[in-house]
């Protein structure tokens, strides 16, 4: 319990790099092929332990959405973002889902992620699939 | 056929139309005929020219006073729009009587052919004729019963028929007693700030004023040095204890004007306190933590009676059987679990092993009859006590912190997804009653039932005010504001209604009562 309310999940989860939170599970994971300003990014269905910035629009590769960035309710880093909606219809199966940033998180194995220097990329989101 | 008497007077009382005025001055008349007025009753009825008898039951009066059986049955018949089943109560109870007057003056053979032809073909249903018959036949002879008597037992029939046919030929009885009832229980099902005990008025339409409700700060207490996480009152409401991350909970003692004093501060532990109860005759306080142990305090000495467990048995919250003397805590790391203890420290039952999820919260019921655990986020268990049944109640958000209401009959819990939910402890509900206008997304916040006769809920919220609902509407009846941090906890004096302390990470407990200046007294 506890003033601080934190979630667990049973199974393969991904938790942040630094609090070990958890945040996501394995089987949640709709696409492994985004790509944020870190490199590799997921597309996941649900994210637990995480609050919300304010929305905004914002430009993506695939075109203009409004997101909401997520943090770490422990600690507060950034750790990804939420589709609030999409402007383009053939983006739309990604509103309600939220993407989370390799390179902020530990893998169910408690693996990390070097990630990409940053400068050559934008911050995107462009479904490879 | 019926209102002959009454067509020209059907004119409407009120301008709606819905109120037929014969029929008003009717219900008056039957109402001072039972409180004992007759005189009046019958001069309103000539006054008015309105019968409180209808034409057909005076008729049946006439019939049955005189004993014209035969008439008396051809006028039930006769009514139109009676259903079968009440034609024939109706028709069984004239029988009955015609029966036993017959009987009464000796004329077996009579007797005998009337339950023969007449009754047994009124589809009564065997029991009750073999009853009669049975009485009839079962004994020694029937004396002869006196004159008056018998006219008593005529009008006890006339009665009984009143009771069995339908309005317009008779009314129910005390009619416009009841239509008032009716008024005023509307009346204060919509009063959203009910609190009032005395009975209502009928000269005004009822409605309480928000001057009952706590809406105001009456006191700041800050005695603690981080942030406040718990608050409850004990079940006398003479005392108030807090908890805090500073380590220690603190008593504070409630004088009879509604302030509240220092009692004792109870220093003991190395983490911060999260949860403290009341044993059920406020003899002594439970303290635990999320990352702390279980400690037992005397209320009066404010001395440290009994730790539980050894160093590393975290318990998160607990709770008390109603003798006193037993308690319960789960834990929900690293040993998971649900213990029993008695207050001497001895183990008396334990739920652990492996596969027992994580305990967020437990409550025993005040009637001592349920156990209700939420265990991994999103289960609440009720376990009857008594007979061992199990039963789950699924949500499908994370469930934050739980409450049980006074008569063992509600429970409440905090949704992380912003709502509240009351379920009922019996298990007849399908779906919980939903409150919301607050806000809560990190942390775990308290709500708790209160004020006049648990009538409302309050909970605690991260935008910093304390919410107020009235149990009939899912949407706030006030909302307080003063604390300037997120406030966690909340509770509602029993025995002092108008009187609500709220817990806030701004480090402070705030008392709250009345809005009215001089009803200081909460």
């Amino acid at each position: 319990m506890g003033r601080l309310f934190v979630e667990s999940l049973e199974g393969n989860v991904y938790s942040c790099k630094h609090c070990k939170t958890h945040f996501a599970l394995l089987e949640d994971i709709v696409s492994k092929a985004f790509h944020c300003r870190h490199g590799k990014a997921y597309l996941i269905t649900n994210v637990v332990n995480v609050t919300f910035g304010e929305k905004e629009e914002r430009m993506m590769i695939t075109g203009m959405h409004i997101v909401a960035d997520i943090f770490c309710v422990c600690c507060g880093s950034i750790v990804g973002w939420k589709y609030e909606s999409a402007y383009e219809k053939s983006q739309k199966y990604k509103e309600g889902k939220f993407i989370l940033e390799r390179f902020k998180v530990l893998g169910p194995d408690g693996s990390t992620y070097q990630g990409i220097p940053e400068a050559q990329f934008a911050e995107s989101d462009a479904d490879e699939e | 056929m019926i209102h002959v008497l009454m067509e020209n007077l059907s004119t409407d009382l009120d301008q709606k139309g819905l109120i037929k005025k014969h029929e008003f001055i009717r219900v008056i008349i039957q109402c001072l005929y039972s409180l004992g007025y007759e005189e009046s009753a019958a001069c309103l009825e000539s006054e008015a020219n309105v019968s409180y008898k209808s034409a057909e039951l005076k008729l049946l009066e006439s019939q049955i006073l005189g004993a014209n059986w035969d008439d008396c049955l051809d006028t039930l018949y006769g009514i139109k729009d009676l259903t079968d089943e009440v034609r024939a109560s109706a028709v069984f109870l004239v029988f009955k009587q015609c029966l036993l007057e017959i009987l009464s003056r000796g004329d077996d053979s009579m007797a005998l052919s009337l339950l023969r032809k007449q009754i047994s073909s009124l589809n009564l249903g065997k029991e009750k004729v073999h009853k009669l018959a049975f009485g009839m036949l079962s004994g020694k002879k029937m004396e002869k019963v006196e004159d008056h008597v018998i006219c008593e037992l005529r009008k006890r029939l006339l009665t009984k028929l009143e009771e069995v046919l339908p309005p317009p030929i008779a009314l129910p009885e005390r009619r416009l007693e009841r239509l008032v009832e009716m008024a005023v229980s509307a009346q204060i099902d919509s009063c959203m700030y009910h609190s009032s005990i005395d009975a209502v008025t009928i000269c005004e339409d009822h409605q309480c004023g928000r001057d009952q409700i706590p809406t105001e700060t009456y006191q700041i207490l800050t005695d603690h040095k981080n942030e406040v996480w718990f608050v409850q009152f004990s079940n006398n409401g003479q005392y108030l204890a807090s908890s805090s991350s500073d380590c220690s909970a603190i008593l504070w003692a409630v004088m009879d004007d509604g302030e509240l004093r220092l009692k004792h501060t109870l220093q003991s532990h190395q983490n911060p306190v999260s949860f403290v109860a009341w044993s059920p005759d406020d003899t002594m306080l439970l303290t635990c933590g999320n990352a702390e142990v279980l400690k037992m305090w005397d209320v009066e000495t404010g001395t440290c009676k009994h730790t539980f467990g050894d160093q590393g048995f975290i318990v998160s919250s607990c709770s008390w059987f109603p003798d006193s003397k037993r308690l319960v805590c789960g834990s929900c790391d690293p040993e998971k679990g649900i213990y029993m203890w008695d207050t001497d420290g001895n183990e008396i039952k334990a739920w652990r092993g492996m596969r027992m999820p994580k305990v967020l919260d437990l409550a025993v019921t005040p009637d001592g009859e349920s156990l209700i655990t939420i265990f991994s986020e999103k289960e609440i268990r009720v376990l009857n006590l008594v007979t061992n049944d199990e039963r789950v109640i699924s949500e499908e958000h994370a469930i934050t912190s739980l409450s049980v209401s006074g008569d063992s009959k509600f429970l409440l819990v905090n949704l992380n997804s912003q709502e509240i939910h009351m379920w009922d402890i019996a298990g007849t509900w399908a779906k919980p009653l939903k409150y919301k206008g607050h806000m809560q997304n990190k942390y775990v916040i308290r709500s708790c039932f209160g004020g006049f006769n648990s009538n409302f809920i309050a909970s605690g919220s991260e935008d910093s005010h304390v919410y107020i609902w009235n149990r009939r509407s899912s949407d706030p009846l006030e909302i307080l504001v003063g604390h300037s941090m997120t406030v966690n906890c909340v509770s509602w004096n029993p025995k002092r209604p108008n009187l609500l302390a709220s817990a806030s990470d701004d480090q402070t407990i705030r008392i709250w009562g009345p809005c009215s200046s001089d009803n200081r007294k909460p």
